[in-house]
């Protein structure tokens, strides 16, 4: 099975991409399970991902800096045993970092053919962000496989291209892809990214 | 193995005062999902049956497992909400506590809490929002519930012989603010509105000094604890923990220190450039608890002779790793770190839920009988 870790700040949309992400992975007849660690408002989706056929397994509690690796390899293991996911959709907490977390998948939980990181940044928040929390975001994007610049839907191009630009000075290697996961725009160009 | 010679608040005592002790002092950062785990009870029920029910639970850890040196109070959910902050308790479904992390905090209220202190606006304001305790009768209630529970456990853990850590864990005013105003707000505020920030941190740090000396005083503990995870390299460039943290806990420390206390640091998240701030306390005046994820070795060559270091077997290791890796990795520890005393052996943040009870045999064992080097 594969593995798709959702990481980025709380309030930048990773539940809602999450559910773009899972239904189009659905529909493509793959099957999906999903990791909450973020708490937000999946407790309500999850019970309409569940009627959809979709295992939805929430991950809480403890610090999560340090015990997530831990509670993730035990998920792992239950929802290959159990569920047997083509993929495993995790949406990681805003402060856990996806470089701690990897490595431990890595090691730990053999089940796991592929780990993509894909870290979702908010286009309004994105500059002060990178100021403020320089070393905690330039890590995330150090990280990531696959940056989405997500709430382009009233951002002026220009300042899409600088951000595009920025992420990728910070990380030559990433795919960079500009959405808006709640009005649908340019999903596809994502769907696309992560086949 | 040397015999033990020493009590083991001795002990703890010793390595916090960076003389040698007979063995290195050990004191796992307990959490009541991982005692109820390694008693074989559902964690979820014992957390419905309220505070005594968890400190119960981790009592019978205690016992079953031969004890150990240091201890501290459950940190159980009532904690959390006493505290003000939204806590979802463990469901069959979903065994772990969980911190909600909302914007229940206003950009407004800094100005209130400057003027009224945090417990106060906690009582006034916060508790109705977030809505967890209905009343402040209610509350009074969770509070003598969480005393009682934690004056229980104090005595039950002194007539076992250990050692009680610390009477509570505060949270730091710049965590305590991030979590209320979630951490995206609270950056902003940094960002756009420092000064008003400032204004509630200084009062904040002001209030925790006197309830944390009056604590203190009153348990008979020379060890209080203050808990930081957001305001570290990790998250925030120097130039913010320079004016936001370091100014306040400098004020928190002298405070504690010229009352004879010593202030427990526990620091979740990777603060190895912060470390060679703490070489700027007083000798002997603080413990630096770790969480696995700073470079242990790296922060005693910064702190040795200088500040006590509690930890850090991570919860990797105690989870899915093997016993004798366990042993290993507590061995490089007491050479490296504790081979001058300075170290109190424990696990990277709280225990696990899911620690392999062979491996905690592992730790407690090396612990107790694998001699301080020479």
């Amino acid at each position: 099975m594969n593995l798709l870790l959702i990481s980025g700040f709380l309030g930048s949309g990773k539940t809602t991409l999450l559910l773009q992400i899972a239904r189009h992975l659905s529909a493509d007849s793959r099957k999906i399970a999903i990791i909450e660690n973020e708490v937000g408002q999946i407790g309500i989706d999850g019970q309409y991902l569940r009627r959809e056929g979709m295992d939805v397994q929430e991950l809480f509690g403890g610090c999560v800096c340090c015990t997530l690796s831990v509670n993730l390899v035990t998920t792992l293991e239950k929802l290959n045993r159990l569920v047997h996911p083509d993929t495993v959709i995790l949406e990681a907490s805003g402060v856990a970092l996806p470089g701690d977390i990897v490595p431990v998948v890595r090691q730990y939980a053999s089940m796991v053919d592929e780990t993509q990181v894909l870290l979702l940044v908010d286009a309004h928040r994105y500059e002060m962000l990178l100021e403020v929390m320089n070393p905690m975001m330039t890590a995330h994007i150090d990280a990531a496989d696959l940056v989405v610049i997500n709430k382009i839907d009233d951002v002026e191009e220009s300042k899409i291209d600088h951000i595009r630009k920025s992420v990728q000075s910070l990380n030559g290697k990433a795919r960079v892809v500009a959405l808006s996961a709640e009005k649908g725009i340019n999903l596809v160009a994502l769907m696309r990214e992560l086949r | 193995m040397r015999k033990e010679t020493m009590t083991s608040t001795e002990r703890i005592e010793c390595a916090m005062n960076l003389e040698k002790p007979d063995r290195v002092p050990i004191g796992p950062l307990m959490s009541t999902s991982a005692a109820a785990a390694l008693t074989g009870v559902e964690y979820w029920e014992i957390a419905s049956r309220g505070y005594y029910a968890q400190l119960e639970t981790e009592i019978a850890l205690f016992d079953k497992f031969g004890g150990w040196d240091g201890v501290h109070p459950t940190l159980a959910p009532e904690v959390y909400k006493l505290g003000g902050l939204k806590t979802r308790m463990p469901t069959k479904e979903s065994p772990e506590i969980q911190i909600l992390e909302e914007e229940f905090l206003r950009y407004e209220d800094y100005e209130i809490i400057a003027e009224i202190g945090w417990m106060n606006f906690v009582r006034g304001h916060l508790i109705q929002r977030i809505g967890d305790v209905e009343s402040n009768e209610d509350l009074k209630t969770l509070r003598d519930e969480v005393v009682a529970g934690v004056l229980k456990g104090m005595e039950e853990y002194r007539k076992r012989g250990a050692h009680i850590l610390f009477p509570t864990l505060y949270m730091h005013p710049f965590f305590m603010l991030s979590m209320s105003r979630s951490m995206v707000k609270f950056t902003e505020d940094l960002y756009y509105r420092p000064e008003m920030v400032e204004k509630a941190l200084k009062k904040m740090t002001e209030e925790l000094i006197r309830n944390g000396i009056r604590l203190c005083e009153g348990a008979g503990l020379k060890t209080m604890g203050v808990v930081e995870e957001r305001a570290g390299a990790f998250f925030y460039p120097l130039r913010i923990f320079e004016r936001f943290w370091w100014p306040y806990t400098q004020q928190i420390v002298d405070a504690f220190h010229s009352k004879g206390i010593k202030v427990w640091f526990h620091l979740d998240t990777c603060w190895d450039k912060n470390i060679p701030y703490f070489k700027k306390l007083p000798r002997a005046s603080a413990i630096i608890d770790l969480d696995g994820t700073t470079n242990i070795f790296a922060a005693k060559e910064q702190l040795r002779n200088h500040l006590c270091i509690n930890s850090d077997v991570h919860p990797v290791l105690m989870s899915v790793g093997k016993p004798e890796d366990v042993e290993a990795y507590c061995k490089k520890l007491i050479d490296e770190v504790g081979n001058d005393g300075g170290l109190l052996l424990s696990t990277g943040c709280g225990l696990p839920a899911a620690t392999k009870k062979e491996n905690f045999e592992a730790m407690l064992r090396t612990g107790k009988t694998y001699e301080l080097s020479k």
